[in-house]
C-alpha cells in the first residue's frame, strides 16, 4: 500500500469515541459497526497491520461509504476519513487491479474530451434513448449496477444534444486569435469580472439546460463567460481510487487554462467546484493548482456577489438540500439559501437534516443500489416534511438522485438546480 | 493505536471443546436470528470488541436482534450452553463496559431502536434499548417535553447504554441522573426469563430493582425496554459564560452561586490547558490567557429569571470575573457551549491520546482536588486538562499522552490510579458518570470493603447466578475478595447475650445507643435464629408478635456532618426532621422530605418506608434525596453504600435497595441526603369544585405546562374538611414554591387556566403553608388512626379514579395526587376494611392501577399487589438475611 504514512497518522488520530456513527447515513440505515467510520476504520487497521487477509469481501466496507464526508465533522479529530476510504480503494485496486472498464474511463476516455464526446454522440444516435443506453452499450452499466432498471429510471431524463453543442445558439462566438475550441459569450454590460465557465461531464451530458441557465445569469450580471474544452475534473476517478488518473485529469486541466486570462473558474456542480477545490491537495507539488484554487468559484458562491434585481415575493415555498461537495466540503450552505430568497423571491423552508447526503454521491446509486435508496428515503421523508413545492440544489448528482426519488414518490414537486429557478424567475428564457 | 489486551483475556473461550460449542451454538442461534443478524466472522467479530476506551477483546459471536423474543432466545441457547452474554449499545462507554472480556456473545441492541410509546399525558415514554438518546429528545422536543439525562455522547449512545451505565450529563446538577428519570425496565434474565420492573408509581412496592438495575452495567440481565419520565421543556433558558483569571475564583463563584439559593441547570468548568485545546480546534473565543471558563445555564420561568441572572453576575463579579457573556438567542447559546461541547474531542489537538478519568468529590473539596490532580500530573511529566461538572463535584481530568510511547503510557496509567485513590481519600468516589466497567475494575477494593464486595456479589448471583451476564466487570473476582473478619460476640442465647449489648427500655425494647451495638444485636441474632424486628419512632410498625425482639434505633440521633457547600446532610436513623430543619435553617436550606407523622418519624424510618408525599411531585421522593446509607446486615457486618457525591456510579447502588426495603434487609444506621435551598416563597392556592372530574382538562394543561407546582391535590368533601374554608366542595389545592416572582407567575397563570376551563376563582390560603400541607398529607384529623390505603393508577386516570373512591363511601377522606398518579383514602366508615379494599382495587385495576395499605398493614388483612418479579426480590431477600431473622417486605 503506498504512502502508509498517511493512513497510519490518520488511523491512529482515531479515538473509538464512536461519535461518528451520529450522521453516517449508511450506518443509521444498517445500525452495524462495520458500517460507521469507526468500524471501517478498525477494518482499515487491521489490513495495515496484517491481522486480516485482503478478501474483496473484507475489503467492501470501504466501498459503502458514500464519501460524503459527514463523520469527518463530528470527529474530534478531524480524521479525514473521505481520504482514508479513497486510499483503501487504491490499495483494493493494488490487490485485485483495476476492472478493464475503470482503467478504460479514467484513463482513455475522461483524458480525451473529444473520443468521449464521440462514443457518447455515436451511441446515442444509434440508440436514440440517452445516457443509459449508451452506457449499456459500453458495457458500463454491468460494472456501475447489477440493478439495470434502477437505472434506468436514473437515467430517464436525457437531452438530445450535449451542452457543448448548443454554445453556438447560446449566442458563444469563438474570438479572432483564439483557438477554434475557444467559445465566448460577450455580456450586453461588461460590469462583472471575467469567468472561465467548467463545463462538468453530468451537466454536459444529462442536465445541459442547468449550466445553460447558470451561463444565462452569469451574463445578465455582467460576466464575460468563456468555455474551453475541459477536462474532467478527476473527481469520479479519485473516488474509485485512481488516484494516479485523477492527477493526470488535473495536471490536463491546468495545463489546458495556463495560458488563459480570467478572474474566476466557475462552475454550478457543486461537486465538481468542490474537486477543483481539492486540486492542491491532489497535486502538492504544482504552484498552478494552488493557483486554480484560489480562484475556483461555486456558481452559488459567486453570483450572490453580483447584482442581479430583486423581483417581488411570488409566496412559493422552496427547500435546499446541501450537496456534500458544497456544504461540508467548501463551507458553502448560505449563498444557495440568499439567491433562492434574495434574487428568487422564494419563500425558503428549511428541512430537517439539510445536508444529509441524499445517497445520489457520484454513481453510488449505480454501484450500491439498495443502501442508495434507503437513504434517499430518509431525504424524501425529510423533504416531505417540509411541504415545499419545490426542491432546490446545487449538484447535478443531487438533481438525479432526488427527481429520480421525486418520480417513484409520485411527487409534483419539481427537483431543480438554483440556478434554473433563478433563471426562469428572471425570465431568461432557455429553450 | 494503543491498545490494552485483557489480562483475564485466558479465561475466555478457547479450548477445542469450547469452540466446537459455540459453533453449535451460531447454528442454532441462525435458526432463530434474522439472516444477518449472527457474525462469527473473525474481522466483523472484532468490530464488537472495543468501546471509546483502548480496551479491546474479541467475542466468540455478536448478534444483532431486532426484538425481545430473539433476545430471550439468545439468552436461552447462551444459558444452556453456559456462554457469556455481553450487551453491548453504541458502545461509546470510557470505562469499557461492552468489551468482552471473557469472550462469549456480543448482543448489539442497535437495531431494537423503536420508540414504542409515547404518552405525553402521563409523562412517559417506553423506549427499546438501541433507541439513540437525541432521537428520543429530538422526538420530544417538537411536543414541548424533554428527557433529562443528557450525556456528551447523546448524539450517538442508546439509552440502554445510559440505563446500563446510569449515565450522568451536564443538566444533572439540577434534574439527577439516569436512575432518577427511569421508571421501570422489562429485562432478559440470563436464563431467558423476562421480567419488568417498577411502573407509573413513584413508590411500587417491594425492592426497587429499577434502582439497582440502572447502573449495573448490563451484569444483570439484559434490558429489552425501558420506561423513562419525560417533562415539559422549561418556559425559559438562560446560558451565560465568565471567564476567570483563576480556578480558585472560579470555584468560589460557583460556591456563591449556590450559598445564594441557585440552582443552576449546568454549572461547567473548563482549565487553561483545555481552553487552549478548544481554541486550537474549534476557535470558541475563549481568551488564551485565561484560567477558567465556567459556563451556567439557568432555566424554568421567565418570571425570576433576570433577577437570577443578575444574581449569578454578581457572584461572578464579586470573585472578578474577567468577561461576563449572556447569550440572547439559540445562536449565540450554541456558540457558548460550543467549546464545552467539543471539550474532550479537542485535545487530540494537543496530544495524540487521552485518558479520560471521571472521578466525583464533595464540591466543597472541588479547588482543593483539582490542585492535587494537576500536581499529580507534574509529578510524572504528563500534562492534564481539565473539564468538569462544578456543580456536582464530577471531574474528568483528561491525562494527555502519546500511547506509542511506552514509558509515557506507563506514567498515564498510574497518574489515573493515584487521582481515582485521590477521590477516595477525599470522600469521593470512583466514577461519577462512566462507570466501573473492566477499567476500574481494579480500584473497587479502594472503596470498597470485602463485606460490601461480597454484598454486591450476592445480588449480582440473586440475578445471574451462572455469572453468565457481562462477566469481569465492575466486582472484583470471588477469589479476589477476603472474608470478612468475625466479630467478638457475647456467648448464649439471644436473650442471654443481647442485654450486654443494648439495654431494655420501657416498652420492652432493646435500644442500642451506638451503630455498633446495632450490630451486635444483629450478629447474635443472626447466631441464634431469633426473629428481630426494627423501629424508629413506631409511626409504621404494626403490632409486634411476642417471639420477635424489637430493636429500637431512637437513640441514633445524631447529626454526624452538614456540609451546606455541598448540599448534603449525613444524619443517624434516629434522628427526626425538626432536628435535620433545625440543622439546615442557618445556611438558609431544606430537606424536602415532608412525609406522614413529619414531626416524629425517624430518617431511617421514613426512607425504610420510601411513602411519596405531596411534595414529591416537584423533589422526588425520598429514594430521589438519599445519596449514601451505612446499615447493619443482618450478620452484623457493617457496610457502607452510596456516599455523600451527587454523581456516583461506582458498584451497585445498593442504597437504593434500601430505601423501601422496610427493614428486611437490614438496618439503617445512617444515611446522606441531599438538601436544597429553601424557597422564597411558599403559597397555597385552592380552588372549590362540586365535581372532581371538572378539574380534569385543567389538570392536563397544568401538568403538560412549565410551570413547576411543588405540590397538586384534589381533596374529596371530607378531607377538605381540615381546611378553615370548607364547605361541601371538593378541594384543588395547589402548594406552589420558589422565587417570589416565579410563585407569582404561577398564581396568575393558574387564575388565567381556571378562567379558561370556566372553573371559579382561587383562593389563597392563609394557613400556614408547611402545617397544612403536614395535615394534608396525614389526611387528618378525620384518618387519626384509619389505616390508609394507597391506589396507584396512570396519571390522567387520577381525578376519574378518586371520584368513583368518592362515590363508594363519602365519608372516607381522600386525597388524590393527578401529578403522582396515586390516590389515598384514610378508610373509615361504613365499609368493613377488607371490603373497601375489594372494592378499591377493582376500581384501581379498571384504570389500570393497583392497591395497597400503607404500613401499618391494618391487622389480619394483607395486601395481594405483587411485587415486581418476586423470584428476583425473593433471592434478594435471602442474600442479604440468610436465616430469615428479620421481617418480610409486607
Amino acid at each position: 500500500m503506498r504512502d502508509t504514512g498517511f493512513i497510519e497518522t490518520e488511523l491512529n488520530r482515531c479515538n473509538k469515541c464512536g461519535y461518528c456513527m451520529q450522521s453516517c447515513p449508511v450506518y443509521r440505515e444498517e445500525r452495524r459497526e462495520v458500517a460507521a467510520a469507526r468500524g471501517r476504520l478498525q477494518v482499515l487497521r487491521a489490513v495495515i497491520e496484517g491481522d486480516t487477509d485482503l478478501s474483496r469481501e473484507t475489503l467492501q466496507p470501504f466501498f459503502d461509504c458514500l464519501l460524503c464526508g459527514a463523520c469527518t465533522v463530528d470527529c474530534f479529530g478531524s480524521v479525514l476519513i473521505k481520504d482514508l476510504m479513497v486510499r483503501a480503494r487504491e490499495a483494493y485496486q493494488a490487490e485485485y487491479g483495476q476492472p478493464a472498464i475503470q482503467r478504460y474511463i479514467f484513463r482513455k476516455l475522461l483524458p480525451d474530451p473529444k473520443r468521449l464526446t464521440r462514443i457518447v454522440r455515436l451511441a446515442a444516435l444509434g440508440k436514440r434513448s440517452g445516457l443509459f443506453s449508451v452506457a449499456r452499450s459500453l458495457g458500463l452499466l454491468r460494472w456501475l449496477s447489477p440493478t439495470l432498471d434502477l437505472a434506468e429510471g436514473l437515467m430517464a431524463t436525457m437531452p438530445r444534444t450535449f451542452l457543448r453543442d448548443r454554445l453556438p445558439r447560446l449566442g458563444f462566438t469563438t474570438p479572432k486569435n483564439m483557438a477554434a475550441e475557444l467559445f465566448r459569450l460577450e455580456p450586453e454590460q461588461a460590469t462583472g469580472p471575467k469567468v472561465l465557465y467548467f463545463i462538468g461531464c453530468a451537466t454536459n451530458f444529462q442536465l445541459p439546460q442547468v449550466a445553460e441557465a447558470a451561463i444565462a445569469l452569469l451574463a445578465r450580471a455582467g460576466c464575460q463567460v468563456t468555455i474551453v474544452p475541459n477536462y474532467c475534473c478527476g473527481l469520479p476517478a479519485w473516488s474509485y481510487g485512481d488516484i494516479n488518473a485523477a492527477q493526470r485529469l488535473a495536471e490536463l486541466n491546468l495545463e489546458l487554462l495556463a495560458s488563459l486570462e480570467f478572474d474566476f473558474v466557475v462552475i454550478e456542480c457543486g461537486s465538481c467546484s468542490g474537486f477543483l477545490k481539492k486540486y492542491a491537495e491532489l497535486l502538492p507539488e504544482d504552484p498552478r493548482a494552488t493557483a486554480l484554487v484560489e480562484c475556483t468559484r461555486d456558481f452559488t458562491e459567486l453570483l450572490v456577489e453580483l447584482s442581479l434585481p430583486r423581483p417581488a415575493p411570488d409566496g412559493t415555498t422552496v427547500t435546499y438540500h446541501d450537496p456534500c461537495y458544497l456544504g461540508r466540503e467548501q463551507g458553502v450552505t448560505e449563498q444557495p439559501r440568499k439567491l433562492l430568497v434574495d434574487v428568487g423571491g422564494f419563500e425558503l423552508v428549511e428541512m430537517a437534516e439539510a445536508n444529509w447526503c441524499c445517497g445520489g454521491a457520484g454513481s453510488y446509486n449505480l454501484s450500491n443500489p439498495q443502501m442508495s435508496q434507503q437513504v434517499l428515503g430518509r431525504k424524501l421523508d425529510r423533504i416531505a416534511d417540509t411541504g415545499a413545492e419545490v426542491v432546490a440544489t446545487a449538484c447535478p448528482a443531487c438533481i438525479i438522485q432526488i427527481e429520480y426519488g421525486a418520480r417513484t414518490r409520485g411527487w409534483q414537486r419539481p427537483v431543480r438546480h438554483v440556478a434554473e429557478l433563478l433563471a426562469e424567475r428572471h425570465g431568461i428564457g432557455v429553450d | 493505536m494503543g491498545r490494552v489486551t485483557m489480562p483475564n483475556f485466558s479465561r475466555a473461550i478457547s479450548s477445542p471443546e469450547q469452540m466446537q460449542s459455540i459453533q453449535t451454538l451460531a447454528e442454532q442461534l441462525r435458526g432463530v436470528m434474522p439472516p444477518d443478524a449472527v457474525l462469527d466472522d473473525p474481522l466483523q467479530l472484532s468490530l464488537y470488541g472495543y468501546d471509546g476506551t483502548l480496551y479491546e477483546a474479541r467475542p466468540n459471536l455478536v448478534v444483532l436482534p431486532e426484538n425481545t423474543e430473539q433476545v430471550v432466545a439468545v439468552a436461552r441457547a447462551c444459558y444452556a450452553a453456559e456462554v457469556p452474554l455481553v450487551p453491548r449499545g453504541a458502545a461509546t462507554s470510557l470505562s469499557g463496559g461492552p468489551v468482552p472480556v471473557r469472550g462469549g456473545v456480543v448482543v448489539a441492541f442497535t437495531r431494537m431502536d423503536r420508540i414504542l410509546e409515547l404518552d405525553y399525558e402521563n409523562q412517559r415514554a417506553v423506549v427499546q434499548p438501541g433507541v439513540i438518546a437525541l432521537d428520543l429528545q429530538e422526538t420530544l422536543a417538537w411536543r414541548g417535553y424533554f428527557y433529562a439525562p443528557d450525556p456528551a455522547s447523546q448524539t450517538v449512545c442508546t439509552l440502554g447504554g445510559n440505563v446500563g451505565e446510569n449515565s450522568g450529563g451536564p443538566h444533572c446538577l439540577k434534574y439527577g441522573v439516569t436512575a432518577d428519570h427511569v421508571l421501570g425496565v422489562e429485562m432478559v434474565l440470563p436464563d431467558g426469563r423476562r421480567v419488568r420492573t417498577g411502573g407509573a408509581a413513584l413508590d411500587a412496592r417491594g425492592y426497587d430493582l429499577t434502582g439497582i438495575i440502572v447502573g449495573s452495567e448490563g451484569t444483570f440481565g439484559l434490558v429489552t425496554e425501558i420506561t423513562c419520565r419525560i417533562m415539559p421543556l422549561p418556559e425559559t433558558v438562560v446560558t451565560m459564560l465568565a471567564i476567570f483569571d483563576s480556578l480558585g475564583e472560579a470555584s468560589q463563584a460557583v460556591s456563591d452561586i449556590i450559598a445564594d439559593g441557585i440552582v443552576p441547570a449546568t454549572l461547567e468548568m473548563m482549565d487553561k490547558a483545555m481552553i487552549q485545546a478548544v481554541e486550537k480546534g474549534l476557535r470558541a473565543g475563549y481568551p488564551l490567557d485565561a484560567e477558567a471558563v465556567l459556563i451556567i445555564e439557568l432555566d424554568g420561568l421567565a418570571a425570576s429569571m433576570d433577577d437570577q441572572v443578575d444574581r449569578v453576575m454578581r457572584a461572578c463579579r464579586c470573585n472578578d470575573v474577567h468577561s461576563f457573556q449572556v447569550a440572547d438567542n439559540e445562536e449565540q447559546r450554541a456558540l457558548l457551549w460550543k467549546g464545552r461541547k467539543g471539550a474532550f474531542g479537542a485535545v487530540v489537538n494537543i496530544a495524540p491520546s487521552k485518558i479520560c478519568t471521571d472521578i466525583s468529590v464533595p464540591r466543597t473539596v472541588l479547588a482543593q482536588v483539582l490542585a492535587e490532580v494537576m500536581a499529580i500530573g507534574q509529578k510524572w511529566g504528563i500534562p492534564i486538562a481539565n473539564v468538569f461538572h462544578a456543580g456536582d463535584g464530577n471531574l474528568h481530568p483528561l491525562v494527555l499522552y502519546d500511547p506509542r510511547d511506552e514509558d509515557q503510557a506507563r506514567r498515564a496509567t498510574a497518574i489515573e490510579e493515584e487521582i481515582t485513590r485521590l477521590a477516595v481519600a477525599r470522600g469521593g468516589v470512583l466514577t461519577g458518570e462512566h462507570g466501573i466497567g473492566c477499567a476500574k475494575r481494579k480500584y473497587m477494593a479502594q472503596m470498597f470493603r470485602p463485606p460490601e464486595l461480597l454484598v454486591m456479589w450476592r445480588i449480582k448471583q440473586a440475578f445471574d447466578p451462572r455469572l453468565l451476564c457481562n462477566p469481569g466487570k465492575v466486582l472484583p473476582d470471588r477469589d479476589e475478595i477476603a472474608d470478612p473478619e468475625p466479630l467478638a460476640l457475647p456467648e448464649g442465647s439471644f436473650y442471654r447475650a443481647a442485654p450486654e449489648v443494648a439495654a431494655r427500655n420501657g416498652r420492652g425494647c432493646f435500644e442500642p445507643i451506638d451503630p455498633e451495638a446495632v450490630q451486635k444485636l444483629l450478629a447474635v441474632a443472626h447466631r441464634e435464629r431469633q426473629r428481630v424486628v426494627l423501629r424508629g419512632a413506631g409511626t409504621k410498625l404494626g403490632p409486634v408478635a411476642e417471639e420477635v425482639a424489637v430493636i429500637d434505633t431512637q437513640r441514633l440521633n445524631r447529626i454526624i456532618a452538614y456540609d451546606h457547600e455541598n448540599l448534603t446532610i449525613t444524619a443517624q436513623c434516629g434522628v427526626t426532621l425538626p432536628q435535620i430543619d433545625e440543622a439546615v435553617a442557618s445556611h438558609g436550606q431544606m430537606l424536602a422530605l415532608r412525609p406522614r407523622f413529619a414531626q416524629c418519624a425517624t430518617v431511617g424510618g421514613i426512607l425504610a418506608a420510601n411513602e411519596s408525599a405531596p411534595h414529591s411531585l416537584l423533589y422526588g421522593g425520598p429514594r430521589a434525596l438519599v445519596t449514601g446509607i451505612e446499615a447493619a446486615l443482618p450478620n452484623g457486618e457493617v457496610v457502607n453504600f452510596g456516599s455523600s457525591c451527587v454523581k456516583n456510579v461506582a458498584g451497585y447502588a445498593v442504597e437504593k435497595l434500601f430505601v423501601g426495603s422496610e427493614g428486611s434487609l437490614g438496618a439503617i444506621l445512617k444515611t446522606t441526603l441531599r438538601t436544597l435551598p429553601r424557597p422564597n416563597a411558599l403559597r397555597t392556592v385552592a380552588l372549590a369544585l362540586s365535581d372532581p372530574v371538572l378539574a380534569a382538562s385543567l389538570l392536563v394543561e397544568l401538568l403538560a405546562s412549565a410551570l413547576r407546582p411543588a405540590a397538586v391535590e384534589l381533596l374529596n368533601p371530607t378531607a377538605g374538611q381540615i381546611l378553615a374554608e370548607a364547605d361541601n366542595s371538593w378541594w384543588l389545592l395547589i402548594g406552589l414554591e420558589g422565587f417570589t416572582g416565579d410563585v407569582d407567575e404561577m398564581s396568575q397563570h393558574l387564575t388565567a387556566m381556571g378562567a379558561n376551563h370556566g372553573l371559579g376563582d382561587w383562593q389563597e390560603l392563609d394557613a400556614n403553608y408547611l402545617a397544612l400541607w403536614s395535615e394534608v398529607t396525614d389526611l387528618e384529623p378525620q384518618a387519626a388512626d384509619a389505616p390508609i390505603l394507597k391506589t396507584s393508577c396512570p396519571l390522567s386516570a387520577t381525578t376519574a379514579l378518586a371520584a368513583d373512591l368518592d362515590a363508594l363511601d363519602s365519608q372516607v377522606a381522600l386525597r388524590a395526587a393527578p401529578g403522582l398518579g396515586l390516590v389515598h383514602c384514610a378508610v373509615t366508615g361504613k365499609l368493613g376494611l377488607q371490603d373497601y379494599y375489594s372494592e378499591a382495587q377493582g376500581l384501581a385495576t379498571k384504570y389500570g392501577g393497583t392497591t395497597m395499605w400503607l404500613a401499618p398493614t391494618p391487622t389480619g388483612l394483607s395486601t395481594s399487589a405483587q411485587a415486581s418479579a418476586p423470584e428476583i426480590c425473593r433471592r434478594l431477600k435471602d442474600a442479604f438475611d440468610p436465616r430469615g431473622i428479620l421481617p418480610e417486605v409486607q
